[in-house]
């Protein structure tokens, strides 16, 4: 299974080389994407193994998390170049999944913890849609600043409203991701909030596309101001899942 | 513009939000217990709620209005969603205000048999006294635990109202209070050569009579392993109790003891463990707050499906109804349009 996680990392680095090249030579961008595509076979290969091994979908620890994570950015980048010609936009897209994988790879400690029986509080049907809705929105908060990192570079008013459409979507799967919680919390817990860490700095997104989403309506906010956010709120989006993770102790400490 | 104006605006209520947004963040940082409850924290949310009311009050009425012109269906279902996220985060808002000043919660320990009168510590319904009948651990294949459970009889004092079961995320709701399985734990049983029998709770200090020494239970381990610091097992495959044994304050040792081994403490003074008496931990609330903020939650749901996912706001460039919504200042920049090359887009 390690063995899988390099191979899928290696694929993803090789791919986000070859669309960063493929700005200089057009003909690379079909081998940068069938690189990409290779990298997320391994990728579902290890979620799958993951899931034969505990029996359940792999989403009950921070390692099992990011692999879904990265799976469903690549996934999410994949369809949507498909649908678009990309060029510049894969490598900064295909770059940030290698880097969370590599991050999966060797920093996080504890690989075998999401294959452990599950403890009380997280045998829950909410913890699938939870899980899954948040780990969405984070896929596409990350192809949202992949975009927005090659928006600053160069305009362009489609893109723009790609953006916009990817953040909104994601918004509102971070939403529902809010709430499913709060309902889960409020029967695990007996509150459905309790200014965890985790909970403050999903809140604490929640608002910065909030904002975001309010501006972008607004004709002088848009291109670099806005874009500018979206990759601010990437950043956060980061904090909150390696950073509070490593910095605080919660309800959130499995994740 | 008037200050009623300034309060209700779209303006506002981002400043609103990107101020409550960066004291959350530095609430985690600095203080979270206490952060969250400081007045000037408060007075923020109270004024987005006041900023979302009339930010609601002004959708809907723009909804009617709009009603009678011809726009794109989408975009009347978005603006439906619009309303409805935002008077969902409103409610929800409001639900939280009254479980802050109306809620309760508590934790109450109940031993196996014991017997605790929820109407004396809270306001109940009606009389509520509940007496824990078991306390029932399901484990896992490697000793884990899969779930707790609290069998405990309810009653008001005089009637048996039945028997129920209060587990981990199966929470049970009675005389208006919600009752959560919220953790549970071990006294130990002591008998001695000194005293009567006893019950000591983790972290106790015990007074040797006719001594300067003194015994501290450190803990009990249900599963003792000398090679794990910490072993996730609580099935009692290798109980062992923790113990210090102290005089005149200084430690003289620290051992671990089996049940029914007598352990000699001094001259002719010995202790025996005989057993553990497991305990429950339930989390009792009543928060009034809570059907404001369930009814909240589903409007924010539905406002997601129709608002967002549905199709968002002001992303159609070809169309001319993309103003409204979260604010009327969405003007297109003509400026911006796509620098598509013969039907493709350039990037």
């Amino acid at each position: 299974m390690t063995s899988a996680v390099y191979i899928a990392l290696v694929f993803y680095l090789i791919s986000s080389i070859t669309f960063f090249w493929s700005g200089f030579k057009n003909s690379l961008e079909k081998m940068a994407f069938s690189l990409a595509a290779a990298g997320l076979a391994f990728n579902l290969v290890i979620l799958v193994m993951r899931g034969r091994i505990s029996g359940r979908l792999p989403l009950s620890s921070g390692y099992d998390f990011l692999l879904t994570f990265i799976f469903i950015t690549v996934l999410m980048f994949l369809i949507y170049a498909a649908k678009y010609p990309v060029r510049n936009a894969g490598g900064p897209v295909i770059m940030i999944a290698a880097l969370l994988l590599s991050a999966a790879a060797f920093i996080m400690p504890d690989k075998s913890s999401g294959l452990a029986p599950l403890p009380p509080a997280l045998r829950s049907p909410w913890l699938t849609v939870h899980v899954l809705t948040a780990a969405a929105s984070y896929s596409g908060f990350t192809l949202a600043a992949g975009l927005a990192a090659v928006q600053l570079h160069k305009l362009n008013q489609i893109r723009e409203e790609t953006i916009y459409r990817v953040v909104s979507l994601s918004f509102a799967l971070l939403s529902l991701s809010i709430v499913f919680g709060a309902v889960w919390a409020e029967q695990a817990w007996g509150s459905y909030w309790s200014w965890d860490p985790k909970e403050t700095w999903a809140l604490v997104t929640w608002i910065v596309y909030a904002v975001y989403l309010h501006l972008h309506r607004q004709s002088k906010w848009r291109g670099k101001p806005s874009n500018l956010l979206v990759v601010a709120g990437f950043i956060i989006v980061l904090f909150t899942f390696f950073g509070v993770t490593y910095l605080f102790s919660g309800m959130h400490s499995y994740s | 513009m008037s200050l009623f104006n300034k309060i209700s605006s779209m303006k506002f209520g981002i400043v609103l939000l990107g101020l409550i947004g960066v004291m959350s963040a530095l609430g985690s940082l600095v203080s979270p217990d206490n952060f969250y409850k400081t007045m000037q924290f408060k007075l923020l949310l109270v004024l987005l709620i006041i900023n979302l009311m009339f930010c609601t009050n002004r959708q809907i009425m723009q909804l009617f209005k709009r009603a009678g012109r011809t726009a794109k269906p989408k975009n009347k279902v978005a603006r439906f969603g619009n309303v409805l996220i935002h008077a969902g985060i409103l409610l929800v808002m409001v639900g939280g205000a009254l479980n802050a000043h109306y809620g309760k919660a508590l934790e109450v320990s109940i031993a196996e048999g014991g017997t605790v009168d929820i109407s004396t510590l809270m306001p109940t319904r009606e009389p509520l006294q509940v007496q824990l009948q078991q306390i029932s651990i399901e484990y896992n294949a490697d000793g884990s635990p899969a779930q707790y459970s609290s069998v405990i009889n309810a009653g008001d004092g005089v009637r048996d109202q039945g028997h129920y079961i209060i587990s981990v995320n199966h929470p049970l709701t009675l005389a208006g209070i919600k009752a959560y399985q919220q953790s549970l734990g071990y006294q130990i049983k002591m008998q001695s050569n000194f005293g009567p029998d006893q019950l000591l709770h983790i972290g106790q200090i015990l007074s040797i009579p006719n001594t300067e020494r003194q015994i501290r239970i450190n803990g009990y381990a249900p599963n003792f392993d000398p090679y794990r610091a910490v072993d996730p097992s609580l099935r009692p495959d290798n109980p062992q109790v923790i113990i210090s044994v102290y005089e005149r304050g200084v430690a003289l040792g620290t051992g671990i003891a089996s049940f029914n081994q007598t352990i000699k403490i001094a001259d002719d003074t010995y202790i025996t463990f005989t057993g553990v008496q497991p305990f429950t931990v339930l989390r009792l609330k009543s928060d009034p707050g809570i059907p404001y903020a369930a009814a909240g939650a589903l409007l924010l749901v539905g406002g997601i499906c129709f608002g967002l996912l549905y199709k968002p706001l002001g992303v159609d460039a070809n169309s001319s109804d993309v103003q409204g919504g979260l604010g009327s200042e969405a003007v297109l920049n003509q400026n911006q349009r796509c620098d598509s090359v013969n039907g493709r887009l350039k990037y």
